[in-house]
């Protein structure tokens, strides 16, 4: 490989995202060119510094309920929102019917059947309203445990992984599946947060074992 | 993550995409939770600030819920998720000024038992390194920060940047010289010029 060539391809060498054959050849020039090896070295040091740049950017708050919130604004998937051409008459035979109701039925007996139903949505919000009904026997452990602080992190097992080995790393880590597998195959596994265990630790445990975990990142 | 497990996860992500572009909300879900931080961080390296850079990682996610269904599968879905950011950011990047110093962007990584001396050279030289590749034009700069920090092959780049993968590596090139002349001048050379 020319020095030229190897100059440019170096910073793709020092990120680990060179393939094969230009690997193999870049190896080669590198073993007999001094000038070469310490530009990968000046190379490896500016990439340390950019991750570390990079890392430090606070990552703000989830706004995926906003992006949500937009999609749903939107429209999208049902453009415009035009009633289907299957839905059109009966839309149209409903107004009708609604216009034929106020015209035939009198005014004070119209408010009387409003009222009727405000009562009733008022009884049915009131019933929604509640809460959870006690339950009717309780466990003989006892009250439910009380929870601490938690997070909540994603985790990705490799394919195949044994159950019982999914179980033990999730007990090493005190984690709890609270939902998933996802469309990506992820679970949401909480964590007790305690000075013993930051979540940054966990996270880097988890990605210690490939052989376990192919996914792990902080549920925003 | 070893080339088998990558491989393996833009093939999860594929499928994803596919799914969202059947109206699945908890499939874009997913995708948004993944993709949320790295898109963010490349936005905030291109556009220089953290404010524009959360309404414009919005502004991608929602193109990645328009566009799903043109998502063909032949780029890796980071690389289309990446090249629609680069689009929006570029597009950003036009219709403003240049980007202020925004110090709220930056959050302490300093371990706590590194001492106050120590965490201001790491401060000053984090920031010195922030403020040189602020300098680079905007597409070395993204050439930099998409090899060193998403970790993409200067193939992906180019499919990113819709750009031959000869004017990648000349971006690269470039951004290489300029970075080594402008950490040179603040006292950094000696490490990574």
């Amino acid at each position: 490989m020319r020095h030229e060539e190897a100059v440019r391809l170096l910073p793709w060498y020092a990120s680990a995202t060179l393939g094969g054959d230009e690997r193999r050849e870049l190896e080669g020039h590198l073993s007999g060119c001094a000038e070469c090896a310490g530009e990968l070295r000046a190379l490896r040091v500016l990439g340390a510094d950019v991750h570390k740049l990079s890392e430090s950017v606070a990552v703000p708050p989830s706004t995926l309920a906003e992006v949500l919130r937009r999609i749903e604004d939107d429209g999208q998937r049902s453009p415009a929102a035009p009633a289907p051409p299957w839905l059109q008459p009966l839309k149209e035979r409903a107004l009708a019917a609604w216009q034929a109701w106020r015209e035939s039925v009198p005014a004070p007996v119209r408010f009387a059947l409003v009222a009727q139903l405000v009562v009733i949505g008022g009884l049915a919000a009131l019933l929604t309203l509640r809460g959870p009904e006690r339950p009717a026997f309780e466990t003989a452990a006892g009250p439910p445990e009380a929870r601490g602080a938690r997070v909540a992190i994603l985790v990705g097992f490799v394919d195949g992984v044994p159950e019982a080995v999914m179980r033990e790393t999730l007990l090493r880590i005190r984690g709890e599946i609270v939902a998933g597998p996802s469309a990506l195959g992820l679970y949401t596994v909480e964590v007790p947060l305690d000075p013993a265990q930051q979540p940054e630790k966990v996270l880097e445990a988890l990605r210690s074992e490939r052989e376990v975990i192919r996914f792990a990142a902080p549920k925003y | 993550m070893t080339h088998g497990q990558e491989m393996e996860h833009a093939k999860l992500e594929a499928l994803c995409i596919r799914r969202i572009a059947g109206g699945d909300k908890a499939a874009f879900s997913d995708l948004y939770r993944a993709y949320q931080a790295p898109v963010f961080r490349f936005l905030v390296r291109m556009v220089g600030a953290t404010g524009p850079a959360e309404e414009l990682t919005n502004d991608v996610m929602l193109a990645v819920w328009r566009g799903a269904g043109s998502y063909r599968g032949d780029a890796k879905p980071s690389t289309w998720i990446f090249g629609i950011a680069h689009h929006k950011a570029l597009n950003a990047l036009r219709q403003r000024r240049p980007p202020t110093v925004d110090v709220d962007t930056l959050s302490d990584t300093a371990g706590p038992d590194e001492g106050p001396e120590r965490r201001l050279s790491l401060e000053e030289s984090r920031e010195r390194i922030r403020r040189a590749l602020a300098a680079l034009p905007a597409e070395q700069r993204e050439v930099v920060q998409l090899t060193f920090y998403h970790g993409l092959s200067y193939a992906e780049i180019s499919s990113v940047a819709g750009c031959p993968v000869n004017t990648v590596k000349t971006r690269m090139f470039h951004a290489r010289k300029k970075l080594q002349k402008l950490l040179g001048a603040m006292g950094l050379g000696s490490e990574t010029a």
